[in-house]
């Protein structure tokens, strides 16, 4: 019984642990000026859009740059819900009735979202099913680019590359902070979940899973479905983050944001996602004013345009160099805990060198 | 003895190669098969398809007398046909105990149980002290070993073993042949096992099936076979005579 309890508490630790970071670093930023809550928030999207990105990726260890596609359908899906019926009518006069009249709040729109995004995925799953490494990452960039010409053309819907304006651009802190939470719960549930564990199995040998009764392809598309779910109020937060949407703002650009944070923080492990979200953003944000310029108490900065997308260019190369497991090195939180309540790992490797071979 | 598994005039063919052309392999349940022949022969082949890796061209596979050729593998696997690889294939970053559970797991079973029905077949395997490694940190006589405990988690009724011993030294062989013994002492299991080891199949096997180029050259008990003057000259040589 007791055992259980730890393995329990053990279990639940990569979640507990990145939560509290979120927390301690949310908490600390809503001390901090306007600016700087702004940049918190604009963390947590990302982190719910790199826990969802986290799920699929992470897990079944098949790269993606389509997710931002799930973000999109739920960025766009979120603006139309939450707008004011009197101002869609007058930027999409050719938007359906039913719609232009809907009129929901954050909260009730994101996880419509989510499932809008889910529906999505569902039909992008036969690509996943039967693609595999390089050629998934491939037709998953050919989907991104393909959904991205249609939403720059879906005048009637999107309003195509001119974009839409108005959404309520209400997203604080604490508003996004319970979405993130929930994500990283969502995330660990399914990670620690029978369905996980046979993704994560097919992750490290397709074929030696295969032969030990796993439907790679089945528990590929439960992860896709859920990550979409994810990143799709991931997108409906970006929304409302926004303010407006253009095709810009969900392309490539974001992709690489979100798989950037991912590769720091480390592709393999829930925490990797949050504490590469946490990084990059912290990064980010200290660059953007270095290359803003100014006064830092004693010491005065020239602008350095461009000095942002260098350096962090720079630590995607640097951690793919020194460190491809990433900052995590594809451990979670508090694994040490995990291996503690069962045996620890050091005794365990004399007995194998101290055993005898049998027979 | 009834029959567990057999296949009727199975060919693969790739491309031009004809790499099993008509085998027709039988195992009784309980009973351990030895697969033999030179390299090229089709061994590995042959177990592709039994265990679903390998569509044949022709031919059929029957577990208990239903045809099962076009099932798939995870099928296979559920079905209770379990399998290991020549470059046994262990989930590097999971740890000894997690690659077992998965054979359980993987089937459809609740992680409780894969947790005790692990434990139980590195205990019958002598690696219970290894269970909370990671399976790269394992040195590779180990990793062999897990191979074949990960196979036999999930109870199977037919184990199909790819040179087991490949790779080891010859007490590492021995002990090699008393696991396979053992395990099919406790699971009662059909095993075939491939194996470039003569004298180790000789002793391990009830049956021995000998393939060459693709057809069935022998099958027959390990006395017959060793004397066998077509088996000594296709594949045994002069170590029989030694």
């Amino acid at each position: 019984m007791r055992n259980r309890a730890i393995t329990l508490v053990a279990g639940s630790a990569p979640a507990a642990l990145s939560t509290l970071l979120v927390l301690v670093i949310s908490g600390l930023a809503m001390l901090g000026s306007e600016t700087t809550q702004r940049t918190a928030a604009q963390m947590l999207v990302m982190g719910v859009i790199c826990v969802g990105t986290y799920i699929f990726v992470g897990n079944s260890g098949v790269l993606s740059f389509g997710h931002v596609v799930f973000v999109a359908v739920g960025a766009y899906s979120t603006a139309l819900m939450t707008m004011e019926p009197g101002l869609k009518r007058a930027l999409l006069p050719d938007l359906p009735g039913w719609i232009v009249d809907l009129h929901l709040g954050m909260a009730a729109a994101l996880p419509v979202a989510g499932l809008l995004a889910l529906l999505v995925s569902v039909l992008c799953s036969p690509l996943v099913l039967r693609l595999d490494g390089m050629a998934a990452g491939i037709a998953s960039l050919a989907l991104l680019i393909s959904v991205n010409v249609v939403i720059g053309n879906w005048d009637q819907v999107t309003r195509g590359s001119q974009g839409i304006v108005g959404i309520p651009a209400d997203l604080t802190v604490g508003t996004a902070l319970p979405w993130l939470i929930g994500a990283i719960v969502l995330a660990l549930a399914y990670q620690v979940s029978a369905s996980g564990f046979r993704l994560r199995a097919s992750r490290e040998d397709a074929v030696a899973a295969a032969s030990l009764g796993v439907r790679v392809g089945r528990e590929r598309t439960i992860a896709l479905v859920i990550s979409a779910f994810v990143c799709g109020i991931g997108g409906g937060l970006y929304a409302h983050f926004l303010g407006a949407l253009t095709p810009g703002d969900v392309s490539l650009k974001l992709t690489l944001l979100a798989l950037l944070m991912l590769i720091v923080g480390g592709l393999r492990s829930l925490s990797g996602a949050v504490i590469g979200t946490i990084f990059i953003s912290v990064l980010a944000e200290l660059l953007r004013r270095v290359e803003a310029g100014g006064d830092f108490g004693p010491i005065a900065l020239a602008p350095h345009p461009g000095i942002e997308q260098v350096v962090l260019a720079l630590t995607l190369l640097f951690t793919l160099l020194l460190r491809p497991g990433g900052i995590t090195s594809g451990r979670e939180l508090g694994h040490r805990l995990v291996r503690r309540s069962s045996r620890d790992v050091e005794t365990a490797r004399t007995e194998i060198v101290a055993a005898p071979e049998p027979g | 003895m009834s029959l567990l598994l057999r296949t009727r005039q199975l060919s693969v063919r790739f491309g031009g190669l004809c790499a099993l052309d008509g085998v027709e392999l039988e195992l009784g349940a309980g009973e351990i098969l030895g697969l033999i022949g030179p390299n090229g022969a089709g061994k590995t082949t042959l177990l592709n398809v039994l265990s679903g890796f390998q569509r044949p061209t022709v031919g059929e596979v029957e577990l208990d007398g239903r045809t099962i050729t076009r099932w798939d593998a995870p099928r296979r696997a559920r079905a209770g046909i379990s399998r290991t690889f020549q470059d046994v294939r262990l989930f590097e970053e999971m740890s000894v105990q997690e690659n077992c559970e998965v054979a359980v797991v993987g089937c459809g079973g609740r992680r409780s149980t894969a947790r005790t029905q692990a434990t139980q077949a590195l205990e019958l395997l002598d690696l219970q002290g290894s269970a909370h490694v990671l399976a790269r940190d394992l040195p590779y006589g180990l990793q062999r070993r897990v191979g074949l405990a990960r196979a036999l988690c999930a109870r199977p009724r037919v184990l199909l073993l790819d040179e087991p011993a490949a790779g080891l030294n010859d007490d590492e062989s021995a002990a090699m042949a008393e696991t396979v013994r053992a395990i099919h002492a406790e699971l009662g299991c059909g095993v075939v096992v491939i194996e470039h080891d003569v004298r180790m199949i000789l002793g391990l096997s009830h049956r021995v099936h000998v393939l060459d180029h693709g057809v069935t050259l022998r099958v027959g008990s390990p006395d017959e076979i060793r004397t066998d003057p077509d088996v000594v000259t296709a594949y045994l040589g002069e170590e029989v005579h030694a």
